[in-house]
């Protein structure tokens, strides 16, 4: 039934070969045209699993105030030079920059922001001290304590240090606010940065580097905006005088990065493999008309390309990138076809003949491909896509257009007939390849157990690495290291989400200690807290306690000549709380982010005094506001957090080590579900090829081979399975099953079309691709260029050692009844 | 690198808590406008004097001076008075060393005070780093002493209330934290404008400190016990 149809097909096309020819050669021109309108993407979050804590962790990245900034650290080079050079530099830097792309520029640190904040929190004493605090405030209030913290005050004015000091000693003399001052000085410093601040510039510890921020206009994932955004800002740079170095650090330089690098090495290996291809098939065949097989996946990959794009409305980079390397694969169709087409006077007989083993061939790919729409990796579902409709149509194109643009043969391809001849009739299986391979099948199945998956994605970012060693320079310098973890609170309203958060940091400081967790609910209490600080702290001075502190501090000045009413701005203060019943209406700190809907960055603000301190610890999102809480990344503090968000719905972990195991996770479980699909998909296409199990399990050693092979190669050399070789991996089964249909269907022994040397050529042509692929500077093309050598090259030399001699021994079918 | 794809982010995380503060937005900052107001035109003329009187001041590499500094402070019934030296090396070591009402030296760094006093015997190091509040008191007293006072334009408006002796008053701009503390400093130099005689600071409560210099030496030969924070006799 499909011969039949198949053949009708074939010989409805030989009729209208000349039509068929001009409405193929017009669509490759409406598909060259229709490249131009092709929308590309190059952001990695198609490769990542649409998993929730992994759309979660992106969605909250993308999000957050601290994308779309690009920090500047700006280097002196000479010795020359000192700090205010470089500031002068910095900020000549700052303001010429294209406002368009860069918003807000922040170069200059006006301590009135941040004064401002600390003066809020100070003056809102009352409001800030906790029960505990204030239980340690009555411990001071006696003889011993008092006359020592009026001698240290002492000291202290009278040393350079004090200067200016005295007004806040007049109106704290027991030192209540360094509560707060304590844990805002925790707060900063948690979080391992390492910077001063220097005629109002962030100046690095040595003295030597000063820091910009800018924000930009352009989103990390936007490549050409990305793209102009970079090249601004290094012309911008290249204006700086010799002496002054810089090190631009965002996600910009990433995305461009690996956008140029994956497409560097897709032109690269694109012409390579191409000359390369045309070379071995002009010289090897010495038949011009064998050009044609290459030219097949090439328009295949263009209709693709037009077609996925249609279908999907966008298609990546990368995705575009395997795509091609599956296309390369597709010419495998048109080599089959040409050698059993080409030298005939009527290939019609040998191209049906071929039809069958072919068309299962593709089908085997397809069905592996279809595994991928079951992956829960958005790219892989585009892969599927594009693959898919680009071996439907190389198949296509190679047996029932291919065939007629075969010439005849002449004299100067007698040689590839004689080469063809003496392959075929080559005794490559032997007992002893069989041998030697079940050996090494065992082999190889023992370290196949120990193939690691690698959880860390950034193993395959393509970032150059001039930006790597900026980045390093900089956490040398700034003092960054390991990136925080971050517990996420979302609540319709600031204050809600404050009082979570609240709880949640109480819970944090009993379960990892408070010097490993950074939340602003350590210095800036909920208002329904506030309000209960504050009516305690009125009830905590008494009259009595007042008056015994008040004579404590007259006696004990004495001997330091402190004046009588030295202390009077503390007890004046405390009566003003005293006659303040009602607390100040409830608002979040410094900024007004709560009451005037947004913070600063978020809205595009640019008032100086309407910097939050708070500023990293909130965000306005569209549904209400988002609190963040940083601790240290390590299982440990993970574990624990991870109990405690549980019992806070709407709180959530934001983790590189999570999101490594996230993705490690959900990577292996799709690779587990799509090798069942693929196994079982192939399995029946292949009986259906054969309709005998004997045939079947003979065709399945190239593909089980193939993958045996590479996991025990991969897991001896050390390498791992991750998101981009894997679906190498599945190619090269994929690949290799074809192998096993062709070499067993060659036992048959009906009709002598070339198989050998076909499968042959195929595999040097893809092993030259592939082979090509691991010197890429990608690091994912490059594990896809090793994973395909391994894999098919173990697939083929199976189906040519191996599988001949197992046809032999299991049906007696001998290499001279075939020949 | 290890951990690079999240290390950017990271670092922006880590950065927020300084950003946003002051922005130059749609050409605001230091270039901005072409045309000088009255006020500029005064302030370049002010940059300018004091930049002249910076390369005088400052064309030296080390200094040593004896002081007097009179605190009329309401927190005390009296004036204190204090007396001592004050050694200064370029770029950023002070020596401060008091002999009166009682023994104590302070040496500051660009990192770190390490301080004594005859009171506790004990030699105390306080980072910078951690005390912020030391660094502002600590940055100023540096730019005085070490004739960095161009620097000072960006906290400080500057107005002269004589030309001989030159005397300067510096008043804190609005934008300031340091205007909630101090109302005005006024300095007074030498009549060969080589170095301060006196500066005094006038705080917004009402305190004020007086610092006046004399026997001020130019790179004068220092012992590395100038430097030194221990007991002395």
């Amino acid at each position: 039934m499909f011969d039949r149809t198949a053949g009708r097909l074939y010989d409805w096309m030989a009729e209208k070969r000349r039509p068929v020819l001009a409405v193929l050669i017009s669509l490759i021109f409406v598909g060259l045209a229709f490249l131009y309108f092709v929308k590309y993407e190059s952001s990695m979050d198609e490769i990542l699993p649409q998993n929730e804590t992994v759309s979660r962790s992106m969605a909250f990245f993308r999000d957050s105030n601290v994308a779309g900034r690009v920090a500047i650290s700006f280097g002196l080079k000479s010795a020359d030079r000192d700090v205010s050079d470089l500031i002068r530099e910095a900020d000549l830097l700052a303001a010429s920059l294209d406002r368009n792309l860069f918003p807000e520029v922040t170069s200059v640190i006006t301590e009135a922001g941040l004064g401002k904040g600390i003066d809020e929190m100070l003056n809102d004493l009352p409001e800030m001290v906790s029960a505990e605090e204030l239980a340690r405030v009555d411990a001071w209030i006696n003889r011993d304590y008092v006359a020592q913290k009026l001698h240290d005050a002492y000291m202290q004015l009278l040393k350079p240090q004090g200067m200016f000091m005295n007004s806040m000693l007049r109106s704290d003399p027991l030192g209540i606010r360094m509560f707060v001052l304590n844990k805002l000085r925790e707060l900063t410093a948690s979080v391992g940065y390492d910077v001063d601040i220097k005629q109002r510039h962030l100046v690095s510890r040595d003295g030597r580097h000063v820091l910009v921020i800018a924000k930009a206009s352009v989103p990390v994932t936007d490549s050409s905006g990305s793209r102009k955004l970079l090249e601004s800002l290094n012309m911008a740079l290249s204006r700086l005088p010799e002496y002054v170095s810089a090190d631009v650090i965002c996600g910009h330089t990433h995305s461009v990065s690996n956008e140029k690098l994956i497409k560097r090495d897709i032109t690269f290996i694109s012409i390579f493999v191409s000359v390369l291809l045309i070379v071995l098939y002009v010289f090897v065949i010495r038949d011009f008309s064998a050009v044609l097989i290459f030219l097949v996946p090439v328009v295949a990959i263009l209709f693709a390309v037009d077609l996925s794009y249609l279908v999907l409305g966008k298609i990546s980079y990368w995705v575009i990138g395997l795509g091609s390397t599956v296309a390369g694969i597709t010419i495998d169709y048109g080599t089959h076809v040409y050698f059993a087409a080409r030298g005939r006077s009527d290939p019609a007989p040998y191209v049906k003949y071929v039809i069958k083993p072919v068309s299962y061939g593709a089908f085997t790919t397809i069905a592996i491909f279809i595994a991928f729409f079951f992956s829960g990796i958005k790219g892989y579902n585009q892969l599927a896509v594009l693959t898919i409709i680009t071996v439907i149509l190389s198949t296509l194109i190679s047996l029932f257009v291919l065939p007629h643009l075969i010439t005849k043969t002449d004299s100067r391809s007698a040689f590839t007939e004689r080469f063809a001849e003496k392959v075929e009739k080559s005794d490559l299986s032997s007992g002893l390849w069989v041998l030697t391979w079940i050996f090494l099948t065992l082999l190889f199945t023992f370290f196949s157990f120990y193939v690691d998956i690698e959880k860390d994605i950034r193993k395959i970012d393509g970032t150059e690495k001039e930006i790597v060693l900026a980045e390093k320079r900089f956490n040398e310098i700034w003092g960054a290291e390991k990136p925080p973890a971050v517990l996420v609170v979302n609540a319709k309203d600031f204050e809600g989400a404050l009082e979570i958060n609240e709880q949640i940091y109480r819970d944090a400081v009993q379960a990892v200690g408070a010097e490993n967790i950074s939340s602003m609910s350590a210095l800036w209490p909920s208002a329904k807290t506030r309000m209960e600080n504050r009516e305690r702290w009125t009830k905590f001075w008494t009259e009595d306690r007042t008056e015994k502190l008040r004579g404590l501090l007259a006696s004990e000045g004495k001997p330091y000549n402190f004046s009588e009413n030295a202390f009077g701005p503390f007890f004046d203060n405390l009566n003003a709380a005293d006659k303040e019943k009602h607390m100040s209406p409830p608002h979040p700190p410094l900024g007004k982010v709560g009451q005037e809907g947004g913070n600063s960055v978020a809205e595009g603000h640019t008032d100086a005094s309407k910097f939050s301190l708070f500023e990293r610890f909130v965000q306005k999102t569209e549904s209400g506001y988002r609190l963040v809480s940083f601790f240290a990344d390590n299982e440990e503090n993970v574990k624990a957090m991870n109990r405690i968000s549980a019992q806070y719905p709407g709180t959530y972990l934001v983790s590189a080590s999570v999101l490594s195991a996230t993705i490690s996770e959900v990577v292996s479980s799709d690779l587990k579900l799509m090798t069942w699909i693929a196994g079982v998909s192939m399995v029946v296409l292949i009986y259906l090829c054969f309709f005998n199990i004997r045939e079947t399990l003979i065709a399945l050693v190239p593909p089980l081979t193939g993958v045996v092979w590479l996991f025990g190669i991969m897991a001896m050399l050390g390498l791992s399975i991750n998101v981009a070789n894997m679906i190498a991996g599945v190619l090269a089964i994929g690949l290799t099953s074809d192998y096993g249909i062709f070499m067993t269907y060659r036992s048959r022994g009906e009709v002598k079309a070339g198989t050998v040397l076909a499968i042959s050529l195929c595999t040097v042509t893809t092993l030259i691709g592939a082979g090509v692929l691991i010197f890429a500077k990608h690091p994912a093309l490059s594990s896809v260029g090793i994973t395909m050598v391994i894999g098919v090259g173990s697939g083929f030399l199976s189906s040519v050692l191996v599988v001949p001699k197992l046809c032999q021994l299991t049906a007696g079918v001998s290499r001279g009844e075939y020949s | 690198m290890k951990n690079r794809k999240t290390l950017f982010v990271s670092v922006f995380i880590l950065l927020s808590v300084f950003i946003s503060q002051s922005s130059y937005v749609s050409g605001e900052g230091p270039m901005k406008g072409a045309a000088l107001s009255a006020e500029e035109k005064q302030d370049a003329g002010v940059r300018d004097l004091l930049l002249k009187l910076q390369n005088e001041v400052s064309d030296f590499d080390s200094l040593k001076t004896d002081f007097r500094q009179e605190k009329n402070l309401a927190v005390f019934s009296n004036k204190i008075v204090i007396k001592g030296r004050i050694y200064l090396r370029k770029p950023g070591t002070v020596a401060w060393h008091v002999d009166e009402p009682l023994k104590y030296s302070v040496l500051i760094t660009d990192k770190l005070i390490r301080q004594w006093d005859e009171d506790t015997d004990r030699v105390q190091e306080i980072p910078l780093s951690t005390n912020p509040m030391f660094r502002v008191v600590i940055d100023q007293l540096t730019a005085w002493f070490s004739g960095q006072y161009v620097q000072l334009l960006d906290e400080y408006s500057v107005s002269v209330r004589s030309e001989h002796p030159l005397q300067l008053e510096f008043r804190p701009r609005e934008s300031g934290n340091i205007k909630k503390i101090i109302k005005t400093i006024t300095v007074t130099f030498r009549e060969d404008r080589k170095y301060l005689q006196r500066v005094q600071f006038d705080e917004i409560s009402g305190d004020s400190t007086i610092i006046i210099f004399s026997n001020t030496e130019f790179n004068a030969p220092m012992k590395s016990s100038d430097f030194e924070v221990k007991r002395r006799v």
